[in-house]
């Protein structure tokens, strides 16, 4: 949808005042970002998920975690934890329906989330984190 | 005589359903069906006599066949006057791909044999080459009905805007036969129109129309949904919720577990006493999903009528996630009841929601006088991650009873997180029974046991045990003799062995393999060739070369495929164009394993070489062959690919999203999962969220 379909057709005798060409341009954009700006309706949570530039740097953090219990522990952890955009992957290192001493190795982009910053995020949605050792830094790879 | 009418009716309706037999479903990317091979089609009596010259018979016949069909590609109208019998068999045509797309169209056109214009217009919907099009809505206007249905079909299977008036024309005949007008609703929804919305709309609220109509009405309709403003959507599936019709009802409670709209859950509520089982357990799992707690009053309220296991756990799920207080106040009610069953039905839901505060229920149903029950609590137990569970169950790997002995030896491996092995290996894999031992050895198996080697070994010769099971093991194997006896096993013929022939790369391999080339060759054997060549490919045998441009100029089109990709791995970069070609004719029904062979590829210089051009192929507006490329992008490069799919899930076209679900769902693997799940916390646009949800907590329920 474009602004351009809104604009009336203007008769070739009458001379064409600007403020009316701004005013039916100005209709038109209001018109068509209503209708249909930005793509298909969008809630309010932001855009989709979008790929990360791949020259920008991710650190990798490595941890022991015991989850909140339930049915579908790992999922529901993932999917909270997602919603802070800096979080790259979770990559869950044993394939278990188990919710305690699980291990993980994070990715996530420390320019715009620091280690302490992740390492509090975890303790709110898991009940015990533990760093472990080996936590190792990766360069830049295509997201 | 009585009979009489019937046996016309019934005559009728069998040649009404031909098309309607030989037509495949092409909504989704798992078609395929060229090799399957199709009666001839017959011209039908009462039709004028054709002038086709003297009835030709035994090699004649098999020479004008193959006239025809050599003349396919470069003369349309050569299927114009063919009758029946001289009409090649359509895996033949198939085979040539879209190049057929020109003589089908005219065929369905121009040919007066309705059988036969029903086959052409059938090829043409599994082809799914947009240029068939016109052909297709002018035999909407055909007077035989089995055209109109092929039509029809073809039209779902190639969905276009242009098709919606057609349509809407066909569905505007007060004559038209009562199966191509719900065929009809279903292609109109596929059209991806406004136009089409209001047509399905309102047929799904005439409560004139046969119910049948209105069920196909409510599908296409649910297909046009990213067409449909939320509200409108769920509104409609309310109305079906509460239109006392139970096709629909049924249809409706599916959909509303994806809508998740608290709107919806009145009209579920009062569905939980539906005389149908799959409406009120429909409803109850959907009101579970919604997750609106003033659904919880209503489950409790169901639960003194339920009549059966699959009722009461549902219940119990959507419960335990509404209201978990109120969940373990039941749970303590159900698991003190007089039915066993219900008892058994208790201890399983406990163990299903994996939570701790179920571990005192199941400690005193571990003391039932029922063995059923004591066997439901300690599977229960090994999936609640407690650490009260090795005290109750240990006791119990010794119990008199040996279904309760073997059950807590499970419980316990899988409650230890699958580290307990030396319980498998005392308590099960010694026993005398062969399948206990061999569920043992399949277990020890997953923990990377090398004292079950011999058994898994012996398992896969006998064809006993799933490969995907054991392929890890396999591959992780240091034992000297695995490679050569898989090899061995291929041999004989298990082509399914194949990747797991390519992974491990047995001395001797290559040979092999171009032997095996040159006799599937001598033999027409296909299946083996394809793998031959794929192996021949993946061990990069220049020794292979020659026997290899025979199969890149095979007479079957996914056999030049595999050949093409062999001589690109073996560092033939002209192969990568005539590859790519192959992939742009090949019929839409083709594409879905096209993907899967080319996504299987291992080497990076040829996924390096072809990557540019399957990206731009995922832009391509044939639907199909996008989709079909995105899937091989996802299997080279998930992390990259999964935003095309994405887009793909938020599209306007419901093909195109119908394909993205269905190549996500064919890729399982781990990491797959991992991203959908990022998706689903970031994704915006509420259809595509939805669909997400969908196929994330699918994934969890195989994974559980």
């Amino acid at each position: 949808m474009t602004a351009a379909l809104f604009i009336p057709f203007v008769p070739r005798a009458r001379p064409i005042r600007t403020t009316t060409v701004v005013r039916w341009l100005s209709l038109g954009l209001l018109v068509s970002c209503t209708w249909g700006c930005g793509g298909p309706a969008l809630a309010a949570g932001g855009p989709p998920d979008a790929p990360v530039a791949a020259g920008e740097p991710r650190e990798t953090l490595v941890v022991e975690l015991d989850l909140p219990r339930g049915a579908t522990c790992e999922q529901d952890f993932d999917v909270g934890l997602y919603e802070q955009r800096a979080i790259v992957l979770v990559e869950w290192l044993e394939s278990s329906p188990r919710c305690s001493a699980r291990h993980a190795r994070i990715q996530y982009l420390p320019r715009r989330l620091s280690k302490a910053a992740l390492l509090d995020l975890l303790k709110k949605r898991a009940q015990r984190v533990t760093e472990t050792p080996g936590a190792v830094a990766s360069p830049a790879s295509p997201s | 005589m009585k009979l009489r009418p019937f046996v016309f009716g019934a005559a009728i309706v069998a040649v009404a359903l031909v098309p309607a037999v030989f037509s495949v479903s092409r909504a989704l990317a798992d078609g395929g069906d060229d090799d399957e091979a199709e009666p001839e089609a017959k011209p039908q009596k009462g039709k004028p006599a054709l002038a086709h010259g003297p009835e030709l018979s035994g090699p004649e016949l098999e020479k004008k066949r193959r006239k025809i069909l050599g003349a396919i590609t470069t003369d349309e109208n050569v299927l114009i006057n063919v009758s029946g019998r001289e009409m090649p068999a359509s895996p033949d045509i198939m085979n040539l791909g879209r190049k057929g797309t020109k003589a089908l169209a005219r065929c369905v056109a121009d040919n007066v044999d309705d059988g036969l214009r029903a086959m052409c217009a059938n090829m043409l919907g599994r082809l799914g080459d947009a240029a068939a099009l016109p052909a297709l809505h002018g035999a909407l206007e055909a007077w035989d009905a089995s055209v109109r249905r092929a039509a029809i079909d073809a039209l779902r299977a190639i969905p276009s805007p242009t098709s919606a008036d057609p349509l809407i024309k066909l569905l505007g005949r007060e004559d038209e036969e009562p199966e191509n007008i719900a065929a009809a609703y279903r292609a109109l929804g596929a059209t991806s129109t406004g136009k089409a919305v209001k047509v399905l709309r309102a047929a799904l609220r005439d409560s004139e129309k046969e119910a049948a109509h209105r069920d196909a009405a409510f599908d296409g309709l649910w297909k046009s949904r990213h067409l449909v403003p939320r509200d409108a959507m769920v509104s409609d599936v309310s109305y079906a919720l509460g239109s006392n019709v139970v096709s629909l009802q049924a249809k409706a409670t599916k959909v509303a577990a994806e809508l998740r709209a608290p709107a919806l859950v009145s009209g579920l509520a009062s569905l939980m006493g539906n005389a149908d089982v799959h409406v009120r357990n429909r409803a109850v799992y959907a009101l579970g999903k919604i997750g609106d707690k003033a659904a919880a009053s209503a489950l409790l309220a169901q639960i003194p009528k339920v009549r059966e296991a699959r009722m009461l756990n549902n219940i119990a799920f959507a419960l335990e996630r509404l209201d978990p207080s109120a969940f373990y106040g039941t749970a303590q009610k159900l698991a003190d009841h007089k039915q066993a069953s219900i008892r058994m039905n208790t201890a399983f839901v406990l163990g299903d929601v994996r939570r701790a505060e179920g571990v005192p229920l199941l400690q005193k149903a571990l003391a039932d006088k029922n063995d059923v029950v004591r066997v439901s609590a300690v599977n229960a137990l090994g999936k609640i991650d407690s650490p009260d569970t090795e005290k109750l169950l240990l006791p119990l790997t010794s119990d008199p009873n040996a279904a309760l002995r073997h059950e807590a030896v499970l419980a316990l491996y899988l409650a230890s997180g699958k580290r307990r092995t030396d319980l498998i290996f005392d308590k099960l894999y010694s026993a005398e029974d062969p399948a206990q031992k061999l569920e043992a050895a399949l277990l020890l198996a997953d923990a990377s046991d090398v004292r079950v080697t011999q058994d898994i070994l012996a398992c896969v010769e006998n064809g006993r045990c799933p490969l995907p099971r054991v392929e890890g093991f396999l591959l992780r194997s240091k034992t000297p003799e695995v490679p050569g006896r898989i090899m061995l096993e291929w041999t004989a013929g298990r082509t399914q062995l194949t990747p797991l022939v390519i992974a491990l790369k047995p001395a001797g391999a290559a040979p092999l393999a171009t032997s095996s080339i040159s006799k599937a060759l001598a033999h027409a054997d296909t299946r083996t060739l394809a793998s031959a060549t794929d192996l021949a490919g993946a061990l990069r045998d220049k020794e292979a070369a020659t026997a290899l441009a025979r199969v890149a100029s095979h007479e079957v089109a996914m056999v030049r495929v595999h050949g093409l990709l062999a001589q690109g791995a073996l560092g033939d970069v002209s192969a990568d164009a005539k590859l790519l070609a192959e992939i742009d004719n090949l019929s839409a029904s083709r594409l879905a394993r096209v993907s899967e062979v080319l996504g299987s590829v291992a080497a990076p210089e040829v996924r390096t070489r072809l990557l540019p051009e399957i990206v731009k192929r995922e832009k391509s507006a044939d639907l199909r062959l996008a989709m079909a490329c995105a899937a091989i992008h996802l299997a080279w490069d998930a992390d990259t690919a999964i935003f095309r799919f994405l887009d793909a899930l938020a599209s306007d076209k419901a093909l195109e999203r119908d394909l993205a679900v269905a190549y996500l769902r064919r890729d399982d693997r781990e990491r797959v999962t991992w991203l959908m799940r990022r998706a689903v916390a970031r994704e915006s646009r509420p259809y595509a969220r939805d669909v997400l949800r969908t196929l994330v907590d699918a994934r969890a329920r195989k994974d559980s």
